[in-house]
């Protein structure tokens, strides 16, 4: 095709590949808000986020999704550590932390359910992802993020009212 | 409180405890200082595809296969450009001197561009980003990537396929969308996968893919590597209950069995696991910020294996070029007091190493790749460095960095991803000594 120039028109562009510091710029909040819901630790979701973006930086270029690639890799350093806390605590003796004073009991609620179905809740209710995006997230069928969500609820309902 | 306000609730509550979250000013420049490399650092643990002997005692064999399955006839093939462009990597290229002479074995592809040994980089573009990379022979190997596209948007997956040492390149089918690595054992047998996707393989050259379950396995593990040697996949798998398992099969089946062996997962955040085979000998290490644990391979069974740099505050990475020839690049006190890569050997199989050697780079994720005793390349934060002489002298080969599915299929090619912004393959057909810029029709 000939512009009115009668030059013809350029290939279109490529999109700029984007710099992996923008993305981290742009994802590093959202994802410390994840991890923090997902951990209820300030310092261990600062400390999983920047090592989920340690690792997903030597993959920049090739990640099909990074976002959705960063959110996996977070929420599985999530998972992974209430795994090593649950170690951990099983051996500890020191008395548990007291009650944080501005608490609510919905929060409360929260950590009392095994880590999956606070995901998924969080991701569902958080970050308003649908169930095959929430799938994508945990590694797992769109139908046990269904039996997640709903087991979830069941537990909050339970300790909410008793 | 009926469902829609149990939600509600829950959805306030969850948004006001995000609201008192703010990122802290100096994040970028914390998570600079964190970072081993600029941009594009190395994928730790990815040593491809079987050990250069197999592929050397295999190749007579492999090649006749090949020459069955390039025919058109083929279904899976596609056959697009055969006279793929060069890539504009520098002045310093000079793709007509690379015409291929007669022996794949020593071809350079004419699809290639040289790589400066000491200044710029490579900025070839292409439509097609290469992510993994396997050769089963000198001449025929697979590349798994995507069309090119933008950081929100999901790119088609996309693979591309050489029976002529990557002299020319064909579209073929692609596994499902989604899955980063890719292993051939043989033209027929092959896998890929995702950490998180889980496995599928190919048991018709690629032509249909199947999800691979493996028995007794616990649902939520996710794949740390997985290789092909000597008639045998093995995979590495890290499972909730805090340990790492392994698994083989036969290539030619999906007769996946876990061995009884256990290998313990690190304390750290960010496991990785990487295997290494030569024939029927193998190693694994497990890596989460220092090295952890590993296993060795010996016939078909996996017994505990103390890997090295176990005490060096920092992680390791391995590379075989014989079943007895093993180096570690361990970035030594990385956690602690960094003292930068440094190389250890062992010349019998993993057993005993020798005193680390200072590399010459000062950080990179220490990918590295041996052709024989003396030829190592190590992906540094500079470039590729290589030795020739077992470790006396380094000297920058390539100017590519953060590479992944860094090896050599024979002791004189050798192949790697480099991710970064624009991602390419490069390979070597010199024993390491240049490195080319391969450009995908």
């Amino acid at each position: 095709m000939m512009s009115p120039m009668g030059l013809a028109d350029p290939a279109p562009l490529a999109p700029a590949p984007p710099r992996f510091e923008d993305f981290y710029r742009a994802q590093y909040e959202p994802m410390l808000r994840l991890a923090y819901l997902l951990t209820r630790s300030h310092q261990a979701a600062e400390d999983l986020v920047q090592d989920s973006f340690l690792r997903v930086q030597p993959r920049w270029g090739t990640l099909d999704t990074p976002p959705a690639y960063l959110r996996r890799t977070v929420t599985n350093a999530c998972y992974s550590w209430h795994r090593r806390r649950r170690r951990e605590l099983a051996t500890d003796v020191d008395p548990p932390a007291p009650a944080d004073p501005g608490h609510d009991e919905m929060w409360d609620a929260l950590t009392k359910l095994a880590p999956r179905r606070r995901a998924a809740l969080v991701l569902r209710y958080y970050l308003d992802l649908s169930e095959a995006d929430i799938a994508d997230t945990l590694g797992c069928r769109p139908g046990t993020v269904k039996s997640l969500t709903h087991r979830g609820l069941a537990d909050l309902r339970e300790v909410l009212e008793p | 409180m009926n469902d829609d306000e149990l939600t509600e609730r829950l959805r306030r509550t969850l948004e006001d405890h995000a609201a008192t979250v703010h990122a802290p000013d100096d994040a970028w420049e914390r998570f600079q200082h964190l970072a081993p490399t600029p941009v594009a650092g190395a994928r730790r643990g990815r040593w491809y595809g079987a050990g250069a002997g197999v592929l050397a005692a295999a190749a007579a064999i492999v090649v006749a296969v090949v020459v069955s399955r390039g025919s058109p006839n083929h279904s899976t093939h596609v056959a697009i450009a055969t006279a793929p462009t060069t890539a504009p990597v520098s002045s310093a290229a000079a793709p007509n001197a690379l015409a291929a002479p007669a022996t794949p074995t020593t071809a350079h592809p004419p699809a290639a561009a040289a790589l400066p040994a000491a200044s710029g980089a490579a900025t070839a573009s292409t439509g097609f980003w290469p992510k993994s990379v396997t050769f089963v022979s000198p001449s025929e190997g697979w590349v798994l990537g995507s069309l090119a596209c933008g950081v929100d948007t999901t790119c088609p997956p996309a693979m591309r396929h050489t029976v002529d040492g990557g002299r020319t390149w064909t579209a073929v089918t692609p596994p499902p969308a989604g899955l980063s690595e890719v292993r051939f054992a043989d033209p027929e047998d092959g896998w890929a996968w995702d950490r998180v996707r889980g496995i599928w393989s190919t048991h018709d050259g690629g032509t249909t893919w199947t999800r691979v379950t493996i028995p007794g396995l616990a649902t939520e593990a996710s794949i740390e590597d997985l290789e092909a040697s000597a008639g045998v996949a093995h995979v590495a798998l890290t499972q909730d209950d805090g340990t790492v398992r392994l698994a083989d099969t036969p290539v030619g089946s999906d007769s996946w069995v876990l061995a009884p062996i256990t290998v313990t997962l690190g304390a750290g955040p960010v496991p990785a696991g990487q295997l290494v085979l030569q024939g029927t000998v193998g190693w694994f290490v497990q890596v989460d910020r220092t090295v952890v644990a590993g296993a060795r391979l010996e016939g078909r069974r996996w017994m505990p294996w103390t890997p090295p740099c176990a005490t060096v505050e920092g992680p390791a990475t391995l590379a075989a070029s014989s079943p007895t020839e093993l180096v570690a690049v361990c970035d030594v006190g990385l956690w602690s007091t960094p003292q930068g890569e440094q190389l250890f050997v062992s010349h019998d199989g993993g057993t005993t190493w020798s005193a680390g050697v200072r590399i010459p780079v000062t950080s990179g994720g220490g990918e590295v790749a041996v052709a024989s005793r003396s030829t190592i390349v190590v992906a540094g934060d500079g470039g590729l460095v290589a030795t020739f002489d077992g470790g006396t002298t380094w000297s920058t080969v390539a100017q590519v960095t953060g590479v992944a599915d860094f090896g050599f299929t024979t002791p004189t090619q050798g192949v790697a991803v480099v991710p970064g912004q624009s991602p390419t393959l490069v390979t070597t057909h010199d024993g390491g000594h240049t490195w080319t810029t391969v450009t995908f029709p």
